[in-house]
């Protein structure tokens, strides 16, 4: 058997089975992610390629004629569109306030659910379960919840005495942003809790058993021992926040579908209505595109703040 | 025999995977590039159904496949207007439309005939039974340059849908249908609703199609049918900054301030104005009659009546005209195999018979746009009144955001909208709107007709 093989390699040295066997060796991991590979290219490279394509150009879905701009969509985007500025400021606040809202609440409560151990299971599980249910379903039984004449919020707000506080909450362009950023808080603070929890479980009791030997205070060891074991946490959370916001959809979308008077439009909502509704699939995708420059540097920028910030 | 080493194992392994991906490759091209056998020929057939027209396509589908057992009728079903044209246009654009496709015509149809999308019916619609049953007049938002592109089923016209009993309790009067309010009057009406803590009318703001039913009753009312048609179709001396225009805006905007809606309607879907009015928080809904078959599955008993629209002061329109079209056509997509063509054309013959045409009537409840007797008794007396107010009518004045192309609708809805939150005035509303058509006539996609 080995004879013959060896006499066989003298003859064809351009393939045999070790010349196989050391291009299989050399490449394996490129062979190995050959299939996820070809998919990404397939349904995340080529389409992100055809939006930068497209969004130089002036097209209906329809039409078969393309009339090239070059970068006018652009132009258009940033000094004429003020409904984009807006939807701008809007992924900011939205970004802005679940960071600042949602961690702080998510790690109180973390905290607390890990020290009333029985209860806090059930509380927590509680919680957590707005993230589970479907957002379009959240978002139909908020926009219910918010009817000034069928809903439940503002007949809260009257049988505890603050009927005052009654208003159209979606229907007023004052209170529509901040009614929505309710409902998103309402269904990610279960989240950020869970993550929390899941990173507070995982430091060694010893280190708070030690802490308490040494005598510092419940607020103290918060302050000296959790809080800085969970800031890789929390630029983590920071992260997702910010990468959130940039591909928030649904829940607005059902909500106001962007109004009362364009309010409420984030940079997603406003690609979708002016891709599709007013047909201009070019000025969707430069708007794609600049949602796509925008979210690719601020989380690169993230991410290296905390590389530098952790190593240190 | 030796265990095999790591290094072995680790080549198997690539290999093993090597091979998956070109299994997985060459499974695709046979799936691809293989004739499977005989299948039967599948006719899609597009439409944003609701239950009643659902049931009236599905006796159609039985039907046709009993008579021709080698074709599957597919009954697709979108759950909003938006929702369609997303889907429609998206397989359009990757080469594959559904045979038979439900369209509202006007300029949205016009874009998909201009992209070479759409089957020339021109023949269909001028054989001997088509002309007989189908009014000319009626092809007028699927025709072009002579060609007829779609064939019409039904109508809708707006009124008012009025709750009498809600009436009766303000102390307000109930105008007859051949009659119609002045402005006082309709305002006066309003004002005592108020007083008896009713809200007069409900809008689903949300969706802002309902507001713009407001707005192109008042032109008209003010201007004229032939306003809307010869400004966006650009004809000399017309203009979108014109005054009527901007008082059509104010007046509206009156409306708005008097509270002849209920509180945050411009936030409110169709189906919050649709329970306001149901449960009889709400007196009037100006709407169509598509209203009427979810009204009287759930309150058959509803005090259910119609009033005209009111007239505005020192308006030169006719107020016999009623806001209204042909509502749904059924048309035919151009590029499909031949084979699948042939029995599109036979289906949409049969889904048009005389038969077929009065169990649509039945079924969806809604006045058809051909030359159909109907048993009156299959329609609820209300509906007989809609028929007859339309029969009067001057002129059917289509929705602007379903005869205009699709930029100059998002323009109009969106600054109404505004106009009625107080974030644009009337005369912004009428200089971005002006704005957008000179922008769409430069590009060639306006005018969409001779006028």
């Amino acid at each position: 058997m080995k004879r013959f093989r060896e006499s066989n390699n003298t003859k064809n040295t351009f393939f045999t089975p070790q010349t196989l066997r050391r291009f299989l060796d050399s490449n394996s991991g490129l062979i190995l992610s050959l299939p996820a590979l070809i998919f990404a290219l397939l349904f995340v490279f080529y389409p992100l390629v055809q939006m930068f394509y497209l969004s130089l150009f002036r097209w209906t879905f329809v039409s078969p004629n393309m009339t090239f701009l070059g970068l006018e969509n652009f132009r258009r985007m940033f000094l004429e569109d003020q409904v984009y500025l807006r939807s701008l400021l809007n992924v900011a606040l939205l970004a802005g306030q679940s960071s600042a809202i949602q961690i702080p609440i998510g790690i109180a409560l973390a905290t607390i659910i890990l020290r009333y151990r029985r209860i806090g299971r059930l509380f927590w599980a509680i919680i957590f379960l707005p993230y589970v249910i479907s957002s379009v379903a959240v978002s139909l039984v908020w926009t219910w919840m918010y009817n000034p004449y069928f809903g439940s919020v503002n007949m809260f707000l009257r049988t505890v005495g603050l009927g005052f506080l009654a208003r159209p909450w979606l229907g007023d362009i004052n209170t529509a942003l901040i009614a929505i950023f309710g409902t998103v808080n309402w269904i990610y603070i279960g989240l950020t809790t869970t993550m929390t929890l899941a990173t507070l479980r995982s430091i060694p009791p010893s280190i708070f058993e030690s802490a308490r030997i040494d005598g510092l205070s419940g607020f103290q060891e918060f302050r000296k021992i959790t809080l800085p074991l969970l800031k890789e946490l929390i630029v983590v959370l920071i992260i997702i926040d910010v990468a959130g916001a940039f591909k928030f959809f649904d829940l607005i979308w059902v909500m106001t579908q962007g109004g009362p008077s364009d309010s409420t439009h984030v940079t997603t909502t406003w690609l979708y209505r002016t891709a599709f509704r007013a047909s201009e699939p070019g000025y969707g995708a430069a708007i794609g595109v600049t949602v796509f420059l925008f979210s690719f540097v601020i989380v690169q920028l993230l991410v290296k703040l905390v590389r530098s910030k952790l190593t240190r | 025999m030796t265990q095999p080493s790591k290094k072995t194992r680790r080549t198997l392994l690539v290999a093993v995977a090597l091979v998956a991906v070109v299994l997985v490759a060459v499974g695709a091209i046979l799936l691809t590039t293989v004739q499977r056998p005989a299948e039967k020929i599948k006719i899609e057939w597009w439409d944003q159904w609701g239950e009643a027209r659902l049931l009236w396509a599905e006796e159609m589908k039985a039907a046709f496949e009993r008579q021709y057992p080698e074709v599957e009728i597919v009954i697709v079903e979108f759950a909003s207007d938006e929702d369609f044209k997303t889907k429609f246009e998206t397989a359009i654009a990757a080469g594959q439309p559904p045979a038979v496709f439900r369209t509202l015509g006007g300029g949205v149809l016009k874009s998909y005939v201009d992209g070479g999308h759409v089957e020339d019916l021109t023949s269909l619609l001028n054989e001997e039974w088509a002309v007989r049953q189908i009014p000319r007049s009626m092809l007028r938002q699927s025709t072009w340059g002579g060609k007829h592109y779609a064939v019409p089923f039904d109508l809708w016209v707006g009124h008012f849908y009025i709750n009498r009993e809600l009436f009766q309790r303000a102390g307000v009067e109930i105008p007859p249908i051949t009659k119609t309010w002045t402005w006082e009057e309709f305002k006066e009406a309003i004002r005592k609703f108020r007083a008896a803590g009713i809200i007069p009318i409900a809008v689903g703001g949300k969706d802002k199609w309902e507001l713009s039913f407001y707005y192109m009753y008042i032109v008209d009312r003010l201007a004229g049918s032939d306003a809307f048609r010869k400004t966006i179709n650009r004809a000399p001396g017309y203009s979108f900054t014109d005054e009527h225009w901007v008082r059509a805006g104010y007046l509206f905007k009156e409306l708005v301030d008097l509270g002849a809606f209920q509180e945050g309607f411009i936030g409110a879907s169709y189906d919050e104005a649709q329970s306001l009015f149901f449960t009889g928080k709400a007196a009037m809904w100006l709407q169509g009659p598509w209203i009427l078959g979810d009204l009287y599955a759930s309150f058959p008993d509803f005090p259910i009546d119609i009033v005209n629209f009111p007239t505005v002061p020192g308006g030169r329109g006719d107020p016999t005209m009623l806001l209204g079209a042909v509502q749904h056509h059924y048309a035919i997509a151009k590029n499909i195999p031949e084979n699948v063509k042939r029995y599109a054309y036979e289906f949409m013959k049969m889904i048009t018979k005389e038969s077929s045409m009065i169990r649509y009537a039945e079924f969806s409840k809604s006045p058809l746009a051909q030359n159909v007797k109907v048993p009156t008794e299959q329609y609820p007396p209300v509906l007989t009144k809609v028929i007859e107010s339309s029969s009067r009518a001057s002129w059917l004045q289509m929705a602007y955001d379903e005869y205009s192309p699709p930029k100059f609708a998002a323009v109009h809805l969106d600054s109404l909208a505004a106009v009625a939150v107080g974030t644009m005035t009337p005369e912004q509303m009428a200089e971005a709107q002006e704005a957008v058509a000179r922008e769409l006539a430069q590009q060639g996609v306006l005018p969409l007709e001779e006028v």
